[in-house]
Formats: C-alpha cells, structure tokens, sequence
C-alpha cells in the first residue's frame, strides 16, 4: 500500500510495467469485486468465478507490458470476460452440469443478495435484485455480457465491442434483445413494470 | 400492415435502445420524443428500458470469499493451473483409449474362444458319459453292484471318507424296501465324489469312472467343461482384469480432464 491517497489507475499501472506487485495489488483490490462480480454473473458458480477472476489478474500483470493505456477497468473487463468464456466453452465440452439458457429462474442458483449496498438507489431493486439476477442468468451468454457491460457496468459501446471482440452494430442488437428478453422475463414484476402485466411491444415471438 | 408497422418501430426500438443507453445526440432525442408523445407502444417500451436500465445499474457488487491480491508464489509458478488443467493431453488420452479398446477386445475374444470351446468339450464329454451310459444300460442291476463294489475300493484311497462309498454302494446289494428312498442320495454323494476323484479318470476314459459316470451322467457333465475350460479359464481371467484396469484408467483419465 504506497499511499492512502487513492492515485489514479495510470500510476499504479506503471508502477506495476516495472514489476511492483504491491501497486498492482492495490489494482486488485480495487477491482476485484468488479471483476468478481462480472465474472460470477457470466458463470452463474461462485467458486468458478474466483478461479476465473483470479486467473483474469495474473494474466493481466503478465500482460501489462502489451497495455497500451486507455482504461485499465475496460482492459480488466475483457481479461475476465475471456476467461469466461474459456469457462463457459470448457463447460460445452463437458457433461452439461448446469442448465444455463433455460428460462426457467430456480435452476440458477443466485444467492440471495445482500441489501445494504447503496441504499438509495437499492430501494427498488431491493426486492426486484433476486429476480433481476435470475433472468440475467437466463440470458444467453452473449447477450448477458453486453447487458452486464453497458447497463450494469456503463461501459460505453466502443469499449464493449473492444471488450467482446464484436462489431458496434452488434453490440447495440445485443443489447437491444438482451433488454428485450429481460422485459420478458421480468413483465410480471410490477416494481420494476407497474402499469401493466402486459407488454404492449413487446410480447412478440 | 402490422408488418410494416413492426418494421417501422423496429427503427424506434433501435433509437430507443441507444437513447437509454445515453447515446442518442439531441436531434435524434427530440424526434424521439415527438413519436413517443404519439405512440403509446414505443413510450411503453421508452420507460421499460430506463427503469431496467435503473434497476441492474443499481445491482450491487459482489464479494469474492478470498483476496484476490497476487502473490511472489503465484508468478513463480507460471500457469500452474491451466497446465494442470491441461494435463492429460491429448495424445495420452489416445493412447489410454487404443489401450482399453485392445484390452476389451483381447477379453471379448478369449471369453468367445472360451464360450466356443466348453461347447465342444461339453459336447464331447457328454456324448462319452452317454457312451458310457449306454453301455451300462442294459446290465444294469446286477452288474452294478459287483461293479460299483469293486470300484468302490479303488475310489476308497481317493476320498476323504473311505467308508462311504462302500457303505453306501452296499445296501442296493443287500436289498430293496427300506432303501428305495435312499438310492437317489446313494447315487448322487458316490457320483460326485467319483466326478471329484475321478475327473482326470474320465478323461482318460478308464474304466473306474463307469459306476459315478452311470450313476450321475449330470455331474460329471458339468464336472467336463470345468476341465475343458481349465487352461483358459485364468486367461479369461487375466483379460478380463486387464479390459476392466484399462477401463478404469481411461474413466479416470476422462474424469481428470473434465475436472
């Protein structure tokens, strides 16, 4: 811990170029809980995901002399994503241990959330935060990553389509069925969709 | 007409996605906002997507059980776990897969070579005993107890209990009444006794086998394809261990690399 002054990414990102661990592990904690998160929604597995968070900051440091500057939150973002989706392909190859596009919520388990985090804006999604999780794990996987960037993240769609390795015209289809299916999902939750049970546009397919 | 219709809102939904996402420029905003005072689906689908919008943003983050901070271990170990992941490699697994397909195969010919030859020895052993049978069908009663009394002592050094086949061979000879019910039983302990001792004997197609083999043609029948398949018998054995070892090797290899 260098300092308690919070320095900016870039720094610790040199300091870390020239082989200082500890700036680097500031890094980590800093994001570990967002590279977690992230990689604990695309695997729906809380012990896989620590594996593939892991693995996410060590082929990081080991690949911080090809960081070309530009966000590093972004750049770790993809790292993990990667390492999802080498998961989530290994997984393919296997016995199919866990259902993971079906709709159907309770074959996912999503623990229950814990409802302190930010309490103003939680307010609504505190009940709604379950059954939000729920139907973003029954998103499928490339859908579920560009909703996780842009609207859970707020990544901005060129950081996206760096992170995915898509173009930006899919990024935004993604993005536009992603929220179209979690409309879906959720159309019988009137906290988040109170006028109706119903969704007028919607309901296509 | 609701085609056109859709189509022609598919290029709202694409706005609106952008809009939502704080990517449409003002001129855009504002036709937008022009068609939604309008259009009832699209302002429906304009406000879904910001409260969803609002709703995962305000998702909380998770915490992982343990630091994830890297330590001097962890980088002088480069790849520990992919490499461990990827350690029964390919080639290994081929092998171990040519190993269990030769094994099983190996076993599957033996037991039909097994299965084949009993067949035979089977066949030929009874064809003998019923020979034999034959031939000792039609003296049957009186010879027999001179016959079965003459072997009876012959048999004597072989058994365990010397005194039962002579003892039991005795009373057919002694008469009927009492024992009617007992020669059944009389005919099945000397026979296989006889098939016991006298297996290699009946091989040999000596006589001393007549009296059991007339006595008991079912005993020593199955005592025939236990010595027909004798030889292979450890050889089917030995295959089979080996077929179910490289089987179990193989699942243990799949499991590994699975893991």
């Amino acid at each position: 811990m260098p300092d308690m002054l919070e320095p900016p990414d870039e720094h610790l990102v040199s300091l870390s170029k020239d082989g200082n661990l500890d700036a680097f592990n500031s890094l980590v904690d800093r994001y570990q809980s967002l590279v977690f998160t992230l990689c604990y929604r695309q695997l729906g597995e809380r012990t896989a995901a620590e594996d593939a968070a892991q693995e996410t900051f060590l082929s990081a440091y080991r690949a911080l002399p090809q960081f070309q500057g530009g966000s590093f939150r972004s750049w770790l973002l993809r790292i993990a994503l990667n390492h999802c989706r080498d998961e989530l392909r290994r997984r393919l190859r296997r016995v199919p241990t866990r259902p993971f596009d079906t709709g159907r919520p309770d074959d996912v388990a999503i623990e229950p959330q814990d409802p302190a985090a930010d309490p103003a804006a939680a307010f609504e999604a505190r009940a709604l935060g379950p059954a939000l999780e729920r139907a973003l794990a029954g998103l499928p996987p490339d859908q579920r990553e560009v909703i996780l960037l842009a609207d859970v993240h707020g990544l901005q769609y060129e950081e996206i389509a760096a992170a995915t390795g898509v173009s930006l015209g899919t990024v935004k289809s993604r993005l536009s069925r992603g929220r179209d299916r979690l409309r879906r999902i959720l159309a019988r939750h009137p906290e988040l969709f109170p006028r109706s049970g119903r969704l007028p546009d919607g309901g296509d397919r | 007409m609701t085609d056109r219709l859709f189509r022609r809102h598919r290029a709202w939904h694409a706005l609106i996605t952008d809009a939502v996402s704080g990517r449409a420029d003002e001129a855009s905003r504002q036709r937008l906002d022009a068609h939604v005072a309008r259009c009832d689906a699209c302002r429906t689908r304009l406000e879904d997507e910001r409260r969803l919008r609002a709703a995962l943003q305000s998702l909380p983050l998770r915490e992982p059980s343990r630091s994830l901070r890297l330590t001097a271990a962890m980088l002088e170990h480069p790849r520990a776990a992919p490499s461990r992941r990827a350690a029964p490699g390919p080639v290994l697994l081929l092998a171990a897969r040519g190993i269990a397909a030769a094994a099983v195969a190996a076993f599957a010919v033996v037991a039909l070579l097994a299965l084949a030859s009993p067949a035979d020895d089977g066949g030929s052993v009874s064809l003998a005993s019923r020979e034999q049978a034959e031939d000792t069908v039609a003296p049957m009663a009186a010879p027999s107890e001179g016959e079965s009394a003459d072997h009876a002592a012959p048999l004597a050094p072989f058994a365990a209990t010397p005194g039962a086949p002579p003892g039991l061979a005795s009373p057919p000879a002694g008469g009927g009444a009492p024992n009617s019910d007992r020669s059944p039983d009389a005919g099945g302990p000397s026979g296989d006794t006889a098939a016991d001792h006298g297996e290699d004997r009946v091989a040999d197609g000596s006589k001393p086998g007549e009296a059991a083999e007339n006595a008991q043609p079912a005993a020593a029948r199955s005592g025939g394809p236990a010595e027909g398949s004798r030889v292979p018998s450890w050889l089917l054995l030995a295959t089979g261990a080996a077929a179910a070892a490289a089987l179990a090797a193989l699942a243990g290899l799949e499991i590994a690399r699975r893991k």
